[in-house]
């Protein structure tokens, strides 16, 4: 499965609701939600305006699938990776690759 | 107390009491500097920069501990209680290093 071709609708609440509980705390050096956003394209003043949101890592991922054609789940992981949250792709890796499997399901029907 | 813990466990799978306690121990005099300015990354540079460490040193006008927040940070790392008890003993923070594995476990990892 090419996780590049799948966009992000396919992850459900309980995986974006997990995502927000490990990014939202802001760390000291490690990346956050303010760093992910950034790598996601995201300006200074968008960010600053995010953090008046009580879980802004939803809200960010809502805004990012509706403005880029190239966001996908796997544009995700990658940028995980490269922030080395190593916790959240090893912890919540199975929980996406689940959506994945039905996302794909529900296209066959 | 902690029948669960084993050198393998995850830092970030702390409970909030031994944080509390290895604070404790490293908030004062500033020991937690000397841990965190040994953290190497894999590539033998260390994890931690001077000005990394001075952003930890901030936290304490806020009422806050360096301590707490180097745990939270490292630990998106996947980094290990061996890990960090190995890095305490080398400095010499044997009570430190007792609070997460006693002794006979020590040497098992």
């Amino acid at each position: 499965m090419n996780l590049e071709s799948v966009p992000l609708v396919a992850l459900n609440m309980s995986v974006r609701r997990k995502l927000g509980l490990y990014l939202n705390p802001r760390q000291t050096v490690a990346a956050d939600w303010m760093t992910v956003a950034e790598e996601m394209d995201f300006t200074y003043l968008e960010i600053r305006n995010y953090e008046a949101f009580k879980d802004p890592t939803k809200k960010l991922l809502e805004d990012w699938q509706a403005r880029s054609a190239e966001v996908s789940v796997g544009k995700l992981l990658s940028i995980l990776t490269k922030l080395e949250r190593t916790d959240i792709v090893e912890d919540l890796g199975p929980m996406i690759d689940e959506d994945v499997r039905k996302y794909y399901e529900s296209l066959k029907k | 107390m902690n029948d669960a813990l084993s050198s393998h466990t995850y830092i970030r799978q702390l409970n909030f009491r031994l944080r509390s306690r290895l604070s404790d121990f490293l908030d004062s005099q500033d020991r937690w500097k000397a841990v965190i300015g040994s953290l190497r990354k894999p590539s033998g540079d260390p994890m931690y920069s001077q000005m990394h460490i001075r952003r930890f040193e901030g936290l304490q006008f806020h009422g806050r501990s360096p301590t707490h927040a180097f745990l939270e940070d490292w630990g998106t790392t996947n980094s290990t209680v061996g890990e960090l008890v190995e890095l305490l003993k080398s400095l010499g923070e044997v009570a430190a290093a007792r609070v997460l594995l006693p002794e006979a476990e020590q040497d098992v990892s």
